[in-house]
């Protein structure tokens, strides 16, 4: 997929190792994490009680990092809220992009063709779905499907959030239709699904990968939006987002519970948009 | 160099605006001396005034209000006892199936009209009346004539005589115990001739009453101004010129505006501030917790599995560790097993309580059908509950806390949180909410406003019902009436620990703990301690204009960062959490 001049100047580019580094760590923190913490991260611990003034135990003692109001270990909901965070960024990401591309796709190639209607059906229902305010769309059918769940969550950002890949890959289609191999596989008679998989979806890889790293920093901020909103998955699951929310009340005596999920998302942020960024500069022919 | 220094100490001071974890010192100092006149009170509430008509409005924050803009037959002394109020004193017949009240003269309402017995009685009419959205009209039941009258099939409350201008009699069917309390809540209090004979909705945001306040300002969700009645009985009172009570102040506003001297008194201050003023060494020892007249816990829908399963809710009571739920808000959340908070019945040894005893609630999810074997997880109520909790409160907490306890006996509860007027509408509803938080604050205190609104089989309605368990049981039923028939405290007392009695068997409610607010206000205002009854019952409290002025100065005005700059007194009194740097 990336070719060796392609990876060479990505590997020159200090802030996307940097953002690579970040999503590694983060990985292996999602992954490893909530092993290492050895706690429930929705089980209070009742023996590390708060002080008769109501303070909240910080890091130390059997708790890395502190125990939140309600005694649950902060390291191990920062984990799982890790987890929940990448899986639902990851899999809303690929239902968007898959959908998106298939969109695009269609309506590229079907542009200034007897199937012009369907470009022009496609492309007005991105136009509506980019004209509706996004996180009111997400939080109308989170609370018309009612029961939140993951599967719930990652569904509505995914199906939420293709339009744009739509448009951009409807232009990057509509430019690669026009070049000679498609005219001369056209000729040789294959199939337009052949075409579009074998032909066209390779040569709009590039921007699509591109999208794909953006967008799964603007899905973690999305789900931490909804549970900070309390539409995201609902209590005690650990999420990001929730905790900020959680967090908020006591930043005056514990402001921990507030950074620490704060810094996790911002960094979250940051290493996928530095990749996504060094993936465009590595991909973009005329850097070199 | 001494300018550079002072820049940098500016620059620092600056920067700490934005991390300060300290809170400032109390505002003035307590002096001794007569009550003084003059001056205006402000203070706020977190949520919106949606009406103050006295016959509808009965939530905790219009009640506050309406306490000073109305006068009632009869109120509660400082000590919480029932004394008359408008009414001279209290003429009870020997059977106590007649109350007769004679009248104080020249008691003039608002709008300079004398108040008669007829206004007693319109008033009591109106409020009553079928067409009067009247939240609890059923206390008002034992009023002869009140069951055709209500229905609107007679004109009149036949049970409600006029004996002359200046005294009103009421006939019971039978004796009553909570008769005067009931007749001390703001809905029959007497109200002006605009109000009507009957309930108009415009009467809600002009108010007019008998009280030592009258409205003269009410923006909803801004404020509601109330100054001095200059013409109440009361010589001499009340004290303060006004009362500026600002709504929908959000309680971390209310905090900053509190500390800069904008607010005199607060009490919705969020955990982490109430934790942040317990342990600044400046307000130890100021400010008072509030009596509290709350019970919380969990309701269970006794007409929905499981919970028609009396084992089961058994089981659920017992699988209860209270003190794990207050430990994790000490201070404000105490446990609390009982349906009457020990304010008003105080536990005494072998009172019926619900207890936390795990081998026991295994032993009753057995009995119940539905075993559960704690080694391997297995067994237990095959299906999730869903469990209705209330968005960003102490319910929600508690849910938590419940799904972590009650899964140790294989009940696995999915939380519900949901905003307020949903959480009523689906509670309310029969064969809707399977299960979720129950709370319930004493209208008046008495051991009777703790079941009968909330447990009795006549609080059930398929909707709008308040007894959202749907527990319908003969046998506390009766003891419900006899209580509230008899006029013996000591047989009443019994009567209750026999009701207590029959909702520890019974489950319908897991009890947990009682709630508490602290209240706060600068030393300069006197006059005010949290009432055993009323909440926010600052109708006596003065300020002391001389100490006032100090905040008036700039000393509490300014950033709080550039206090020590700009007003030494201020800079000596941060937190000792500041002081260790953050949190322990």
């Amino acid at each position: 997929m990336l070719d060796p001049r392609a990876f060479r100047r990505f590997q020159k580019n200090r802030g996307a190792v940097f953002g690579t580094g970040l999503v590694v760590l983060l990985v292996l923190f999602a992954v490893i994490g909530p092993m290492v913490s050895g706690h429930d991260p929705n089980l209070s611990d009742f023996t590390s009680g708060r002080d008769p003034s109501g303070s909240i135990a910080g890091p130390g003692g059997r708790h890395l990092l502190g125990v939140d109001p309600l005694l649950r270990d902060s390291f191990s909901r920062l984990a799982h809220g890790a987890r929940i965070s990448l899986l639902v960024a990851f899999f809303a990401t690929t239902l968007s992009i898959v959908v998106g591309a298939a969109v695009g796709l269609a309506s590229g190639y079907a542009e200034g063709t007897r199937a012009q209607s369907l470009d022009t059906v496609l492309m007005r229902a991105v136009d509506v779905g980019l004209s509706f305010p996004y996180l009111l769309l997400v939080m109308a059918i989170g609370a018309a499907v009612g029961e939140t769940t993951i599967v719930t969550i990652l569904m509505v950002l995914g199906l939420t959030s293709w339009f744009g890949t739509a448009r951009i890959i409807r232009s990057k289609t509509i430019q690669v239709r026009h070049l000679d191999f498609i005219m001369a596989s056209r000729a040789l008679g294959q199939s337009t699904p052949a075409i579009l998989l074998r032909h066209i979806l390779p040569n709009v890889a590039g921007p699509l990968i591109v999208i794909a790293s953006a967008s799964v920093a603007q899905m973690i901020i999305a789900e931490s939006v909804l549970s900070y909103l309390q539409v995201g998955l609902p209590p005690p699951t650990a999420t990001w987002g929730r905790m900020l929310l959680e967090g908020q009340r006591f930043y005056t005596v514990a402001p921990r519970l507030v950074l620490a999920p704060g810094v996790l998302i911002f960094l979250a942020v940051l290493g996928f948009n530095l990749l996504g960024e060094g993936l465009r500069d590595a991909l973009d022919p005329h850097e070199d | 160099m001494r300018s550079i220094r002072t820049k940098i100490e500016l620059l620092a001071a600056l920067a700490a605006l934005g991390c300060s974890t300290g809170v400032a010192p109390p505002i003035g100092e307590n002096r001794d001396g007569p009550p003084q006149r003059g001056g205006v009170l402000r203070t706020a509430f977190f949520t919106d005034v949606r009406g103050l008509d006295a016959a509808t409005a009965f939530d905790t924050a219009a009640s506050a209000i309406e306490s000073l803009v109305y006068d009632g037959l009869v109120t509660y002394d400082d000590a919480g006892k029932l004394v008359p109020q408008v009414a001279e004193r209290i003429d009870v017949s020997p059977d106590g199936k007649r109350y007769s009240f004679p009248l104080r003269r020249g008691v003039s309402f608002h709008d300079g009209a004398e108040l008669t017995a007829a206004d007693v009685k319109r008033s009591i009419e109106r409020a009553l009346h079928v067409k009067t959205p009247c939240p609890v009209p059923s206390y008002y039941e034992r009023i002869v004539g009140f069951s055709a009258y209500h229905d609107g099939k007679a004109d009149d409350l036949t049970g409600v005589k006029l004996d002359g201008d200046y005294q009103i009699t009421i006939e019971l069917t039978e004796p009553d115990a909570t008769f005067l309390h009931i007749m001390a809540l703001p809905i029959v209090a007497p109200v002006c001739k605009s109000a009507g004979k009957v309930w108009e909705r415009t009467f809600a945001s002009k108010p007019c009453g008998a009280g030592p306040f009258k409205v003269t300002r009410y923006e909803n969700g801004q404020i509601i101004k109330l100054v001095r009645h200059d013409g109440y009985w009361d010589k001499g009172k009340p004290y303060l010129d006004g009362i500026d009570w600002f709504l929908s102040m959000q309680s971390f506003t209310q905090r900053f505006k509190f500390e800069q001297g904008d607010l005199d008194y607060i009490r919705e201050l969020s955990e982490a501030d109430s934790l942040l003023y317990r342990t600044t060494p400046a307000w130890r020892g100021r400010g008072a917790w509030e009596p509290s007249l709350t019970t919380g816990g969990a309701f269970m829908n006794t007409e929905m599995a499981p919970f028609d399963n009396r084992h089961v809710r058994r089981a659920v009571s017992y699988a209860i560790d209270r003190e794990q739920l207050a430990s994790v808000r000490p201070g404000h959340v105490r446990a609390h097993a009982k349906m009457v908070p020990n304010v008003l019945i105080a536990p005494e040894p072998g009172y019926p309580q619900q207890t936390f005893d795990y081998a026991r609630a295994l032993e009753e999810m057995r009995l119940g059908g539905y075993p559960y074997d704690p080694k391997t997880g297995q067994g237990g109520y095959p299906k999730e509950i869903p469990y209705l909790a209330i968005l960003d409160s102490y319910a929600q907490t508690a849910a938590e806390i419940y799904q972590q306890q009650l899964a140790k006996i294989g009940i696995r509860l999915k939380i519900q949180v949901v905003g307020w007027p949903t959480f009523l509408a689906k509670t309310s509803r029969r064969k809707t909410a399977q299960m979720g938080f129950a709370g319930w604050h004493a209208d008046f205190p008495d051991a009777s406003t703790f079941f009968e609104p909330i447990l009795a089989t006549k609080s059930i309605q398929d909707e709008e019902s308040q007894n959202a368990a749907f527990f319908s049981n003969r046998q506390l039923d009766d003891v419900l009436d006899r209580a509230r028939r008899s006029t013996d405290e000591a047989e009443r007392k019994r009567l209750y620990r026999e009701a207590e009695d029959i909702v520890v068997q019974e489950a319908p409610w897991a009890t947990s703990y009682t709630y508490s607010y602290l209240e706060l206000w600068q030393p300069y205002l006197h006059g005010y301690r949290p009432h055993p009854v009323l909440s926010q019952h600052v109708r006596h409290a003065w300020i002391d204009g001389g100490q006032k002025k100090v905040a008036a100065r700039g000393c509490s005005r300014g950033l709080r960062a550039l206090d020590r700059f700009t007003c030494p007194e201020r800079g000596a009194g941060r937190s000792t959490l500041a002081l260790a740097g953050g949190p322990r």
